[in-house]
């Protein structure tokens, strides 16, 4: 990851238009917004989808950053797209299935054509969506409390709180998993 | 992928007692540590490359549509300027009513003539008339001036046969 001055010297080029620096951004982001998208939605083929939808809005939106951290402002931005997507999703499925679904579903965020290929994508399928995505915010974002707070429009203690019990369920979760496993 | 050298410890002590900060602590690093044991998804090459095409495109796109937009702007602005360029001769006209329609006049620009304010065109008119008097005054000095010969002729002539009286 590049440090502040040089990644804020890039978002400046990219403000006056310059393509490269757009490129540039990419290369930084590309692998930490994929992964964000990845873990939550389970699939390579929406997560490539929704790679190139927030690169498009960041290339729309440039103008609208006035400084403070970017990391925050992009993430926001794929947060964002990832709840977009969600409700896409439950529109799609209340079309197809006819049935209610719950936004909150402790499955509703690996898809139904999840190409699951390790365990972390099993275990953040057990947990509700908030928690799953506010721990992937936090990982591959790189974000502090502070900045996972601002992002959420919440207190800091609540975020810590939300990531505290969100981190303790999931080691719960693969202890269970492994003991089942050595079981079997 | 964490890495944002942030202090839990320190953060945690604001919100929660000394005797729990350790264990919160522990359960937050335990916690970072099992995600990031697990592989990092990364995209595919030829996805990013996808992806820095569509963004070059979407730059250029927006780039060419800031122009238009400042182009556009630029338009009215030079537009606006001109209808208050023209509001404001108007108004000086008005305040001013003699004022490139005379010059036009002096200069004897007779194409602006044509389109000037009637009251010039009547001011024109009337000197005109002046110009004819005088041009009629002129000849009647001229016609007076042969009249006051003929009449010094006459009164020489009178002289001349008074004198002829006196031999």
């Amino acid at each position: 990851m590049v440090d502040n001055n040089e990644l804020n010297r890039i978002v400046k080029s990219c403000q006056k238009g310059d393509n490269e620096a757009f490129s540039e951004l990419v290369d930084i982001f590309s692998t930490s917004l994929y992964g964000y998208f990845y873990r939550l939605t389970g699939n390579t083929e929406t997560s490539n989808d929704l790679l190139s939808e927030i690169f498009i809005k960041l290339v729309q939106k440039i103008d609208t950053f006035k400084g403070g951290s970017f990391k925050k402002w992009l993430f926001t931005i794929a947060s964002n797209i990832f709840y977009d997507f969600l409700r896409f999703r439950y529109r799609q499925k209340n079309l197809i299935d006819g049935k209610t679904a719950t936004l909150g579903d402790s499955q509703q965020h690996i898809d139904s054509t999840s190409d699951l290929k390790d365990e972390l994508d099993h275990y953040l399928a057990k947990l509700d969506t908030d928690t799953a995505e506010i721990l992937m915010l936090r990982f591959y974002g790189e974000l502090s409390f502070k900045e996972l707070a601002e992002l959420r429009s919440e207190p800091i203690g609540t975020t810590l709180s939300k990531v505290h019990r969100g981190l303790k369920k999931m080691r719960k979760i693969m202890e269970d998993d492994n003991a089942h496993q050595s079981l079997n | 992928m964490k890495n944002n050298n942030e202090n839990i410890n320190e953060l945690l002590a604001r919100f929660y007692d000394q005797a729990e900060i350790d264990g919160i602590a522990e359960d937050i690093n335990k916690g970072d540590k099992a995600i990031a044991s697990f592989a990092l998804p990364k995209p595919d090459p030829a996805v990013v490359e996808t992806v820095k095409a569509k963004v070059s495109a979407e730059a250029s796109r927006r780039k060419s549509k800031k122009f238009t937009n400042i182009s556009y702007k630029t338009a009215l602005v030079a537009m606006l300027a001109v209808l208050a360029f023209g509001g404001i001769r108007t108004i000086v006209h008005q305040a001013a009513p003699y004022g490139d329609s005379e010059l036009a006049f002096f200069w004897g620009d007779t194409a602006s003539a044509g389109t000037v304010d009637p009251r010039l065109a009547l001011i024109n008119e009337q000197l005109d008339e002046i110009e004819m008097s005088l041009e009629l005054v002129a000849a009647e000095k001229v016609v007076s001036d042969d009249d006051s010969a003929i009449d010094e002729l006459e009164t020489e002539l009178l002289l001349d046969t008074k004198s002829i009286w006196r031999g």
